[in-house]
């Protein structure tokens, strides 16, 4: 069973991508800072990150730049899942490898199930 | 020939009052500030035609003849200034008034005609500070059609600027108008040596008097233009340089000199105020429009996140994932998930305006195909044309079209935004999409049978937050901006977009033109402004 981990601050939303993906069958674990979110993958190993940018404490890049400090998380492939769109913020992302980046109103669960879908497959 | 200095400084009035009056005119097309420029030009013509005719004292045919072309222009003047100032007065709609109008034109028309015969003037009378012709039998008629006009004109001027429930603005109009042609109309005190009565030519400087009154109320008054300070004082002070530059034997005395000096000095302080009002106005301008831009990004931010969250969950609702839905059931939560999109549509919108209109966007250059694209954008929107038994039909060029050079992203939403449009607004019949190299564009033919434009319509359909007279009553959800960012994208790739249509409900065709080679941008971000 495949494991991802979601990184977003806005409860609801967060309890909406885990409801989607375990009844898609993905097992999940979410987190609302980055340094929890650090120690979660670290611990569990995940197959894919979901990142919100905008999150209390310090910036979901944070967690990109951080990441690439442990070995044993930093080629976990990153889905970022924002409503903050800026192209600078995106330029950033996408330098520090994330695989895609999705404005999260414009998509429903079930799309970003299917690009999570996609991305686990390659 | 050293002449009376109050003679030379007919000159640079002549060109200030000429520079105003152009100014209002250009800046404000209203028929008041049309015939103030007519004034002004008939004004300037007077007294450069006083100046040269004092310029040839010494020549009988040349003093007659600059005489004669400044009588020519006098009585226009008159004319000119009576209707000028009852359309101040907003007087001049009024019937009686048009009559009158007429009439100070006839008259005005027949002493110019005279002022070519002898019948006006004829004759040289020469004294000790200059000279001038002599008045002849028609001369004292002009006089009392002057004098009758102008003291109408002042009259009325008066009258509204006394009259307290006008309101304050014009009040201060009439009140600057007044002064000023009141002291202008004192230098018909040199009509005096036409009687063969000699005096020293004080009175021309009534009109270098009237040309700082009226450029002071103008610029610093606002009184028929805002915003041309700066310009028109320049102006001023290139005049008053220039008169002394091309008339170096002009001798001003102390008092002249002291006076001169007053004036630059006056100048150049009111040019340094308005730099300064202006330079702060503009960072006010700017603050203000960036702050409405942050406005609107954090609002668009922040509802974007429940947006989403009602949009998710009704999609999940509707997919069944929350456990099967009767029909009774589905049809509410499906509006739900709908109007959720639409609003987050909305939301993009204005955040893509808000963006356009701050430079803020860049584009990404990449070669791709446009049949791609176009394949895309077709899937997107099948779905509702087939909801609605559209024929949605993309008819593929037969020969291979290029690959452009752009960005994907933002052609494509630009032509989403117009194919969306298409079957929104047809309610039966087809949607044909084409597309085909013209000239060094690819061109992107969107045609439909819908409810079509207007040729009203038209002009302004791609401004912001304009909608088609009809899309209103179709349908309600627009807001107006899709064609303006459309547009936009289209034109940061240098290409064009265009629309015709035969009419209501005769169908719309939408052209949208992209530049194949757009090398020239290749490589490094292109921001809109």
């Amino acid at each position: 069973m495949k494991k991802i981990l979601i990184i977003e601050d806005e409860k609801i939303l967060s309890e909406m991508y885990q409801f989607k993906l375990e009844k898609e069958g993905y097992k999940t674990m979410s987190a609302m800072y980055v340094d929890e979110a650090i120690d979660l993958a670290n611990k569990n190993n995940p197959d894919l990150v979901i990142l919100d940018i905008l999150l209390p404490k310090e910036s979901g890049i944070n967690y990109l730049v951080k990441s690439k400090n442990f070995d044993n998380i930093k080629n976990i492939p990153v889905l970022v899942i924002s409503n903050f769109d800026d192209n600078e913020t995106k330029k950033k992302c996408f330098d520090l490898g994330i695989r895609d980046y999705l404005i999260k109103s414009n998509y429903d669960p079930k799309e970003v199930v299917s690009r999570i879908k996609k991305i686990l497959e390659v | 020939m050293i002449l009376p200095f109050p003679v030379y400084f007919l000159v640079p009035s002549a060109f200030l009052v000429a520079i105003v009056g152009f100014y209002s005119w250009v800046k404000s097309k209203k028929s008041e500030n049309l015939l103030f420029f007519l004034l002004t030009i008939c004004q300037s013509i007077w007294a450069i035609c006083t100046f040269l005719m004092w310029k040839s004292c010494d020549v009988d045919i040349n003093i007659i003849f600059w005489d004669k072309v400044l009588y020519f222009f006098t009585p226009l003047m008159v004319a000119l200034l009576y209707h000028f100032c009852l359309e101040v007065c907003q007087v001049s709609k009024i019937k009686e008034n048009k009559i009158i109008i007429g009439i100070s034109y006839a008259l005005a028309f027949l002493f110019s005609f005279l002022a070519s015969t002898n019948y006006l003037i004829d004759g040289v009378f020469r004294y000790e500070w200059g000279c001038h012709t002599y008045a002849q039998g028609g001369h004292n008629f002009f006089l009392a059609y002057l004098l009758v006009f102008v003291i109408a004109s002042l009259w009325n001027l008066y009258r509204v600027y006394r009259d307290k429930k006008v309101d304050d603005n014009l009040r201060k109009k009439t009140f600057y108008v007044f002064i000023a042609f009141l002291i202008y109309s004192f230098s018909a005190i040199e009509l005096l040596p036409a009687y063969g009565v000699p005096i020293y030519p004080f009175a021309y400087l009534c009109f270098p008097l009237f040309s700082i009154i009226i450029t002071y109320a103008i610029t610093e008054k606002n009184i028929f233009i805002s915003g041309v300070a700066t310009d028109v004082l320049i102006g001023f002070i290139l005049v008053l340089f220039s008169t002394f530059l091309f008339f170096p034997e002009i001798q001003l005395g102390l008092f002249g000199k002291i006076i001169i000096f007053i004036l630059l000095l006056i100048s150049c302080l009111l040019l340094l105020k308005h730099n300064h009002e202006d330079s702060k106005r503009k960072e006010e301008a700017e603050k203000l429009s960036k702050l409405k831009s942050e406005f609107i990004s954090i609002v668009s931010h922040q509802l974007r996140t429940p947006l989403t969250a009602i949009r998710g969950y009704a999609g999940m609702l509707k997919d069944g994932d929350y456990g099967p839905l009767s029909k009774k059931t589905f049809e509410p939560i499906n509006h739900v998930h709908e109007s959720s999109i639409s609003m987050i549509k909305m939301v993009n919108s204005l955040l893509s305006v808000t963006r356009i209109e701050r430079g803020k966007i860049s584009l990404e250059f990449e070669k791709f195909s446009i049949n791609n694209l176009l394949d895309e954008c077709i899937d997107d929107v099948s779905i509702k044309a087939k909801e609605k038994n559209l024929n949605l039909k993309y008819i593929k060029n037969k020969g291979r079209l290029p690959l452009v050079n752009g960005d994907f992203e933002k052609i494509k939403h630009a032509v989403l935004n117009i194919l969306n449009n298409a079957v929104l607004y047809t309610s039966k019949g087809e949607v044909i999409v084409k597309a085909y190299k013209l000239d060094s564009f690819i061109r992107i033919e969107i045609k439909d049978t819908g409810i079509g434009l207007e040729k009203e319509e038209i002009k302004n359909l791609f401004n912001s937050f304009s909608r088609g007279k009809r899309g209103t009553e179709v349908n309600t959800q627009g807001t107006g901006l899709g064609l303006y960012v459309a547009k936009n994208f289209i034109e940061m790739h240098k290409g064009k977009i265009s629309v015709s249509s035969e009419g209501k409900d005769r169908g719309s065709t939408f052209f949208i033109d992209i530049p194949i080679k757009s090398s020239f941008l290749k490589g490094r971000d292109f921001d809109l402004k």
